[in-house]
């Protein structure tokens, strides 16, 4: 692997939304939408996310940056657990007792160096710090909330795919990029903040003038622009581009994916992309996830994904980007059916029912992803039959 | 949006009915601001001067003459108190709406935006109030009160939230779920911020309307209250209670049935005017703000 530091490890992250029924608004069923999902997003790079609607992807970019509050899972961010402040404060201390007090009770403390990368800090404070007692490990992930809540917002920002439900109708362009800045009390003084909004709508491609414009006096493109420069305010390091290119017609998107590379170069960005458009993916990434049903079927550097995709179900996703080739016959995979409620999915591999090549084990045992090749992930149990 | 409010302003003043109550509103103001000159105190009552000054001793009503342009009625001036009247009727109309709009918002607001039992509790509260009729609950809770003007703008208070509260509620909840909701909150901005930045400027048009137009509702409230005599005391300035006054005289004299109708007809104007003010106003700016009627 490379020398580069993880800057965001998502570990067994679970979204499950209740659905209601009847007069007590009684749970009767959990939709799925994120069912155990791993991966590392490496600083500086963009891992593209991509899999059809309701597959979860939006749902894990939502969550990491603590708009859901994840079911189950924890996030680390430059190696420190933000999952406690994410969650709501009642469910602090379960969640720090299930995922660090227990396993450390049992574990033996000369074994500290055999668990992973991730949970050996925490086992250093654990036994050494705080000497094993549990009632000020839990303190100490209830100390500074709000300051860690307000460091996550800083640090992770979002940039959303609708760019006309994004944006405040009713407040100025400039206060809408500013608001950040009030909120985290970066400026001094109202022409400190006017020049950092000039600033940034700047490096957006933008003019001065804009500040004072609002929202409906711009194009879709433009809009976009605003979004971007409100996520950049803050001097973020991870954006979740949530399908932000999704929405623009061809042209103005290949203007915004451009502007999103330079941003990245100038602002040292980390991006997780989030698409269904593997063109998108293609041209933005430097690895790409899949999705499928809440899960993540398969996670590669781009060129290994795009040249030898190795789940049946990538394989189906690449047999579908058109080539702009008249004479170029191609054989498309059509899958079967349609993607299954995630309120039930299927037992085993999720993706057994469509799968063109699943056998007796795929409907019974689900297969865990696993490295096959250099940093090629994928979570099949006949990863390469198909291709 | 300055460009925005302009044009509603064009369209507010092309409306001829939204331009008639505009300027009966500007008449009823224009009359409570000027009242102590259009109706001087009289040395016996300056220092109250809401109280309508006794001008004869004899307890039938005196038709209108040139030193009581509106008639006596209960040995008290009528002009005098239509015209002092108009202050009350602003007075209650204003501070009632303002607080009652206030308690919809917030308890509205918290409701939609937290959801889950919160929500739950709230409108069940919600649905209590509404449960009992509005006029009866006034009624009841004045007389529990004691009488008095403040004690009827607070029983019309206790009672007069809860519209407003379903109202602010509903646009809460579609609007709440827009992106520029969740990129407030993924910036950071807390909850109130959230709240009164980017959910209300976006939901209260509905609210304001509804205020306008139940401004005037609530003048007939406090009248009904003041005719039964649990609102302003004897002799106040108030339209409600000069009714009361004429309550006897409403059937006039024997063979002569419209003998006092000058104690119904200026009060009963004055009301209906001001009711209708206030009603074509808010109609008016209902036309301008529904947007399957823009152009």
């Amino acid at each position: 692997m490379t020398t580069k530091q993880p800057i965001l490890q998502v570990r067994n992250l679970v979204k499950h939304f209740p659905i209601r029924a009847g007069v007590l608004k009684r749970i009767v069923a959990w939709v799925k939408a994120v069912d155990g999902v791993d991966f590392d997003i490496y600083e500086g790079e963009t891992l593209g996310l991509v899999g059809e609607s309701g597959c979860g992807k939006t749902t894990v970019g939502m969550t990491i940056l603590g708009l859901y509050a994840p079911t189950d899972g924890s996030v680390y961010f430059e190696g420190e657990d933000i999952t406690p402040y994410i969650i709501p404060r009642w469910r602090v201390r379960k969640y720090i007792l299930k995922t660090y007090v227990k396993p450390f009770m049992k574990l033996k403390k000369d074994k500290i160096d055999e668990l992973p990368n991730h949970m050996k800090r925490y086992a250093e404070i654990f036994f050494n710090d705080v000497k094993s007692n549990a009632k000020e490990f839990i303190r100490m992930f209830m100390d500074n909330r709000k300051d860690k809540q307000k460091s996550i917002r800083r640090n992770l920002q979002i940039v959303f795919q609708d760019p006309f439900s994004s944006l405040n109708p009713r407040m100025r362009v400039g206060n809408i990029i500013g608001e950040a800045l009030d909120v985290h009390k970066l400026v001094k003084n109202r022409e400190e903040r006017n020049r950092k909004v000039v600033e940034i709508l700047k490096k957006v491609g933008m003019f001065d003038e804009h500040a004072n414009r609002y929202p409906h006096e711009f194009s879709g493109g433009q809009r976009q622009r605003i979004g971007i420069a409100r996520a950049l305010v803050l001097n973020p390091k991870l954006v979740v581009a949530d399908e932000a290119v999704s929405a623009l017609d061809v042209s103005i998107r290949s203007q915004i994916l451009n502007l999103m590379e330079d941003l990245q170069k100038d602002f040292g960005l980390t991006y997780l992309f989030i698409s269904h458009d593997l063109s998108v993916i293609k041209h933005i990434s430097d690895r790409v996830a899949v999705m499928y049903l809440g899960k993540i079927v398969e996670i590669a550097p781009k060129k290994n994904l795009f040249d030898r995709p190795l789940h049946p179900y990538t394989v189906a996703l690449m047999s579908a980007i058109p080539i702009p080739d008249p004479d170029y016959k191609k054989k498309r995979i059509i899958l079967k059916g349609d993607v299954p409620s995630p309120i039930n999915p299927p037992s085993g591999c999720r993706f057994h029912p469509r799968c063109p090549i699943a056998r007796e084990i795929c409907s019974k045992e689900e297969p865990p992803l696993q490295e096959h090749g250099a940093n090629h992930l994928v979570a099949c149990h006949f990863p390469g039959e198909m291709s | 949006m300055d460009r925005e409010y302009k044009r509603m302003l064009k369209k507010f003043f092309r409306n001829p009915s939204g331009l008639f109550g505009f300027a009966l509103l500007v008449f009823f103001v224009l009359v409570a601001l000027f009242a102590p000159f259009i109706a001087p105190p009289q040395p016996s009552n300056k220092h109250e001067p809401y109280m309508m000054p006794i001008v004869t001793w004899s307890s039938e009503p005196q038709p209108p003459s040139k030193e009581h342009p509106f008639g006596v009625c209960g040995r008290r001036d009528i002009f005098y108190g239509v015209v002092w009247g108009t202050r009350t009727a602003f007075r209650i109309g204003l501070t009632v709406t303002a607080i009652s709009t206030l308690i919809g918002l917030f308890i509205g607001s918290i409701s939609a935006y937290y959801g889950g039992w919160i929500d739950e509790i709230l409108m069940r509260i919600t649905d209590i109030f509404l449960a009992v009729p509005f006029l009866i609950a006034a009624i009841v809770l004045t007389t529990l009160l004691g009488t008095g003007l403040d004690k009827v703008m607070i029983a019309m208070i206790t009672f007069g939230w809860m519209g407003t509260a379903r109202l602010i509620r509903g646009n809460i909840l579609q609007a709440k779920e827009e992106q520029y909701v969740l990129a407030a909150k993924a910036i950071g901005v807390s909850m109130p911020g959230i709240i009164v930045k980017h959910l209300l400027p976006n939901t209260i048009f509905p609210v304001v309307i509804q205020a306008s137009m139940r401004m005037g509702s609530l003048v007939i409230t406090a009248a009904i209250l003041s005719f039964l005599g649990l609102g302003a005391p004897q002799g106040y300035s108030d339209w409600g209670a000069i009714l009361n006054y004429s309550r006897d005289w409403i059937l006039g004299a024997q063979g002569e049935a419209l003998k006092y109708w000058y104690t119904i007809v200026f009060p009963g104007t004055a009301m209906v005017l001001f009711v209708l003010a206030w009603n074509l106003v808010g109609d008016t700016l209902r036309d301008i703000f529904d947007p399957r009627l823009r152009i």
